[in-house]
């Protein structure tokens, strides 16, 4: 069945994937959206490290024929990479307070829908080529995590995993541990757990202090650990549309605050941006991927672009750090 | 008194102003409900909120009460606005605001303002009071012109003065006259009396009257000198007074002016008395009126007689006949005293205040004056030995005049006809101004022969308020003197030059279906009877345009056969045949004689010289035709009225003062009688309504503070007017809070942002 690319938009619609209940199913047509816009596999884009050669056998994919050794030998050789056998992806998913705000309200859009979407299709992708795979759960320090595999079935273990987190509300019954954002106690955790390089995904709206992502990310590169940093943000986080006034409650337990939002719009924007910047100055700095996301938008565009973009710098050796 | 604080006042819409102070609420208000119904609005990125909010809430403080601030002074600017208020006191009136202001009192003494009310103050009293209030809080440097509206009205000594000691003397020294209001007049004159400089607010005009109906005619538009008197000055007016009731007697009609006694030497004097009632509410049931006869000097010459008029409910006017006898010792003792054998008598009607309400009594009384005569003066103007006409009894038609006239003989007519008119016997070449200087009539048989003098002699006589009356003369010369008697008399009756026979012996009879003339309106029950046997067997045919009540007799063919006509006071008849068998049997039937002695004694009666003495009304000027030489004023109760003489009348220098009868000075052998006009008794008030529409023609007025007359003058004086710079002031304001919403609110428009960005876009190439 040919899908056209408006049918492939249609399936990364925010909207379109805010209509369906189950996260499973919503990751999979993300998934499936992805590849088909995608017109290749993203499957190498994941791959980091060079590992061997082998003999060319009809059907391979001749991009990844070793021509210097063509032009030597006479024969087709295929370059290998070590990740593609053995490549760790972890992903730590936000579940902080603040990952519960929703401009949307018909149907309800959460930050955290968007993150989860997300976090369900990048491992669905990675199982799908045998890579294996873990999902962890974070708020001021890690929260839950899946094994890490690439069984079969380790994707509807991820899947549930993800699905057990239904209210980020206050009221929720989550402790106070999972209200607020702590990055570098995030960080710390993780690269205690880590024995292998990996690549791992971080999908957080990344309100924390930018010195705690600063600290996290350079333990990580310090590590030669390879890092994405996804920022899943609502629409009106980053223009703040509101006129009337109003009384803002914080979801991280930052108290109330009453307000003319229209005289204060200027100056929230400027903050937010500043904030903006000095992330992706971090994230420059190490040469981490980042990729902010709007949750209102469309999923696809973005993230296939950006694998894109990563493939193709991976595949001219701009990737490694070696 | 004065202050040289500039101060901001609401004239007339300070409730406006108030309402714009309160609505300075509004926006406080709307702040506190916002506060108070604040949306809830969970929100994730709070830790920027908090930053942005944290750094700059001192500036978004300011920036807040600024709003507020602003806000609130729109409304309230606008409010103020709203209310026209004015700027007073400022140097732009170039001194201090309640000094050296000219003030303009027009005050109501007009007879309406005599009436008291149930305290026994007059309605002049209270006005007067004010008036003087104004003045005592008067500040030294303020000018003060003072009018009567009184008819005529007149501006009090010292106008324009800073004394303002003297004025307030003259104002309690003052008493009302007895003359209708003449307020029209008298603000037309305080209107001219501004000085066009004179700024509005230095100008105070203060309308003192009782607004009764007489002050004003509303039905008529205001004088055009009037119609921006509100403008060109701070206009006070008085309040109405209520109406209250009132009687007055508002006309004496006599039947004759000029009264001959009787033959016995007694006289009937006839009069119509008229009343008329006022009334607030229901008014008197009925009002007695009592009526005397009276010298000149006041002494009753009888014993009065008293009526009662008996008011129908709604009924306004009444008009009592009254007859009021006059004895013949009486007649005898009034007329001895004159060598002309005459006397003015005075008629007084005199309304009794005792049993109903009455507000006004100075119109209670009124005076008519009228001349007893013990004797007419007649002459028979004919040739000496006249031709007997009637060949069987040898009398000749002068014969038959003066038998007619003086029927003591014998052998004419009834015993019971008087004999008070004496005749005398003239010659046409001797009729001149000296012989017909005493007479009251002139009969003239023989106008052919009358010279020149003879006809100026006779028109002095008509002018006098003497009676001619012409026959046609019994001779065969045509009728060419009639030019003369046309142009003498300014008459339009042309006769033919030969007389008219009848057509059968019979002989004309008279028209019978015309009522009598006014002037025999004695005779109209027996009009048609005594018209019935007279023949007439030759005529002169008679021509004239005259009024039909100037022909008193026609021919059975609608020919004029006695016709009439008024010459001054006197008058002036022609019968178109002559006396004599030949030509009529009139002599020989019972009409001769009653209409002789009715013509007679209603053409004397009528004496309109007389009448033109019982005209005159407080208030009016004498203007007088009559010929009273020597006389150099008139008098009443000491109070004395110098007059003038002109070529053509006798005037007064100046008003009459007071209703009664005036005698000449230095002889006092002259009178006239001078009443109250009738519309000066008008004691009902104005309708409220009508009155307020009346005044809004002046454009700006107030009703005047009674209980702070001085307030006129404390208040602050009319400034410059606010509203207006006002009004800008909050356009501007209004701008401004449109410019600080949108600074504070760092909106910025989606053309503007696209704005910038092409121009950012241009620069950088």
């Amino acid at each position: 069945m040919t899908q056209t690319p408006a049918a492939n938009t249609r399936y990364l619609d925010p909207h379109t994937l805010a209509g369906i209940g189950s996260l499973e199913l919503r990751a999979r047509m993300a998934v499936e959206g992805l590849m088909i816009g995608m017109h290749r596999s993203p499957y190498h884009g994941f791959s980091t490290e060079f590992a061997e050669h082998r003999q060319y056998s009809p059907g391979d994919d001749i991009r990844h024929l070793d021509w210097k050794v063509f032009g030597r030998t006479d024969k087709l050789y295929l370059k290998q990479y070590q990740e593609e056998t053995n490549l760790r992806l972890i992903v730590l998913v936000d579940v902080s307070g603040s990952m519960g705000y929703s401009s949307q309200t018909q149907p309800r859009w959460r930050k955290y829908d968007f993150a989860a979407t997300l976090a369900a299709a990048l491992a669905h992708l990675a199982l799908k080529q045998q890579d294996r795979v873990s999902v962890g759960l974070f708020g001021r320090e890690l929260l839950a995590e899946t094994g890490l595999s690439n069984a079969h079935d380790h994707w509807r273990a991820i899947v549930r995993l993800l699905n057990s987190v239904s209210d980020l509300t206050p009221q929720s019954e989550a402790g106070p541990e999972a209200r607020a954002t702590d990055l570098a106690r995030l960080f710390d955790q993780v690269i205690a757990k880590l024995t292998h390089r990996s690549l791992i995904a971080v999908i957080s709206d990344l309100f924390d202090e930018p010195a705690a992502l600063e600290h996290g990310l350079a333990r990580l590169y310090h590590r030669r650990q390879d890092t994405i940093v996804f920022q899943t943000l609502d629409h009106a986080e980053r223009t703040f549309p509101f006129r009337s006034p109003a009384q803002f409650i914080g979801l991280e337990d930052e108290g109330r605050l009453k307000l003319d939002p229209a005289a204060l719009r200027q100056l929230y924007l400027q903050t937010f941006e500043a904030h903006q910047k000095k992330i992706a100055q971090i994230t420059r700095r190490f040469q981490f991927d980042y990729l902010p996301l709007d949750s209102s938008q469309s999923l696809g565009p973005p993230l296939s672009k950006f694998l894109a973009k990563r493939a193709a710098l991976i595949s001219r050796g701009k990737r490694s750090r070696n | 008194m004065g202050t040289n604080l500039a101060q901001v006042s609401f004239p007339a819409e300070s409730a406006l102003a108030w309402a714009g102070l309160g609505a300075v609420a509004v926006p406080i208000v709307i702040h506190l409900l916002t506060r108070l119904r604040r949306q809830l609005q969970p929100w994730g990125a709070m830790r920027f909120l908090l930053e942005a909010y944290r750094r700059h809430r001192s500036r978004l403080r300011l920036e807040q009460w600024l709003l507020l601030l602003v806000r609130c002074l729109v409304l309230a600017v606008l409010g103020i606005a709203l209310a026209g208020p004015v700027l007073t006191g400022c140097a732009d009136f170039g001194g201090p605001a309640n000094t050296g202001r000219s003030v303009y009192i027009v005050l109501d003494d007009s007879l309406s303002t005599h009436a008291e009310d149930l305290n026994g103050a007059s309605r002049f009293d209270r006005l007067r009071k004010t008036a003087i209030n104004i003045v005592a809080a008067l500040d030294p440097t303020d000018r003060v012109t003072i009018w009567q509206a009184a008819r005529p009205h007149k501006v009090m000594p010292s106008a324009g003065t800073n004394d303002h000691l003297e004025v307030r003397r003259r104002l309690e020294a003052l008493r009302p006259r007895f003359s209708r209001s003449d307020l029209t007049a008298a603000l037309e004159s305080a209107s001219q009396a501004i000085e066009p400089p004179s700024p509005p607010e230095r100008t105070v005009v203060v309308v003192l009257s009782d607004w009764a109906t007489d002050a004003v005619d509303i039905a008529r538009p205001l004088p055009t000198g009037l119609t921006a008197l509100g403008d060109r000055s701070r206009l006070f007016i008085a309040r109405p007074t209520p109406s209250a009731d009132n009687v007055q007697v508002t006309a004496i009609k006599l039947r004759r002016y000029l009264l001959l006694a009787e033959s016995d030497g007694s006289a009937i004097v006839t009069a119509d008395v008229t009343l008329q009632r006022i009334t607030a509410e229901s008014g008197p049931e009925q009002t007695p009126l009592q009526l005397i006869v009276q010298t000149t000097a006041g002494e009753p010459l009888g014993p009065p007689i008293k009526r009662t008029c008996r008011w129908a409910p709604g009924q306004t006017t009444a008009t009592l006949h009254v007859e009021l006898p006059i004895t013949a010792e009486v007649v005898e003792a009034q007329t001895a005293t004159s060598s002309s054998g005459d006397a003015m008598i005075v008629i007084a009607a005199h309304i009794k205040p005792s049993s109903f309400d009455d507000a006004l009594t100075a119109d209670n009384r009124r005076w008519a004056l009228f001349q007893l005569r013990r004797q007419f003066h007649v002459a028979v103007i004919d040739v000496a030995n006249p031709t007997p006409t009637d060949h069987e009894t040898g009398y000749t038609p002068r014969a038959l005049i003066n038998y007619v006239l003086n029927p003591s003989q014998p052998q004419w007519g009834p015993a019971a006809v008087e004999s008070r008119i004496k005749t005398v016997d003239l010659e046409p070449a001797r009729t001149n101004a000296t012989t017909v200087a005493p007479l009251d009539a002139a009969i003239i048989l023989r106008p052919d022969l009358l010279n020149a003098d003879s006809w100026r002699a006779l028109r002095q006589l008509t002018d006098r308020g003497g009676l001619i009356w012409l026959f046609m003369p019994d001779v065969a010369t045509p009728t060419l003197w009639a030019s003369v008697l046309e142009k003498s008399f300014g008459l339009d009756w042309q006769l033919s030059l030969e007389p008219q026979p009848a057509a059968t012996d019979q002989g004309w009879t008279l028209a019978t279906d015309a009522t009598a003339p006014q002037a025999l309106n004695l005779l109209t029950s027996e009009w048609q009877s005594l018209l019935r046997p007279v023949r007439i067997f030759q005529r002169y045919t008679l021509t004239t345009s005259a009024e039909p009540q100037q022909i008193w007799i026609t021919t059975e063919d609608s020919q004029p056969l006695l016709v009439s006509a008024d010459i001054g006071p006197g008058r002036v008849m022609l019968l178109a045949t002559a006396i004599g068998p030949a030509w009529t049997n009139l002599a020989t039937k019972p009409l001769f004689i009653p209409l002789l002695h009715e013509s007679l004694r209603s053409a004397m009666g009528t004496a309109t010289f007389i009448q033109q003495l019982n005209q005159f009304v407080c208030g009016d000027q004498l203007s007088l035709t009559q010929p009273w030489r020597g006389v150099t004023a008139l008098e009443i109760n000491q109070v004395r009225l110098p007059v003038q003489h002109t070529k053509t009348a006798l005037i007064s220098v100046r008003p009459f003062p007071q209703p009664g009868i005036y005698h000449t000075v230095p002889s006092p052998t002259r009178h006239l009688a001078v009443n109250i006009d009738p519309a000066a008794g008008q004691t009902r008030a104005l309708p409220a309504p009508a009155l307020k529409t009346w005044l809004d023609q002046m454009n700006r007025w107030q009703w005047l503070d009674e209980q702070d007359p001085a307030g006129v003058l404390t208040q602050k004086i009319h400034g410059t007017a606010l509203g207006r710079p006002l009004l800008w002031l909050v356009l501007a304001l209004v701008l401004f809070e449109t410019l600080l919403a949108r600074r504070f609110s760092h909106a910025r428009s989606g053309a503007g942002v696209a704005w910038r960005s092409r121009l950012s876009g241009w620069v950088k190439g």
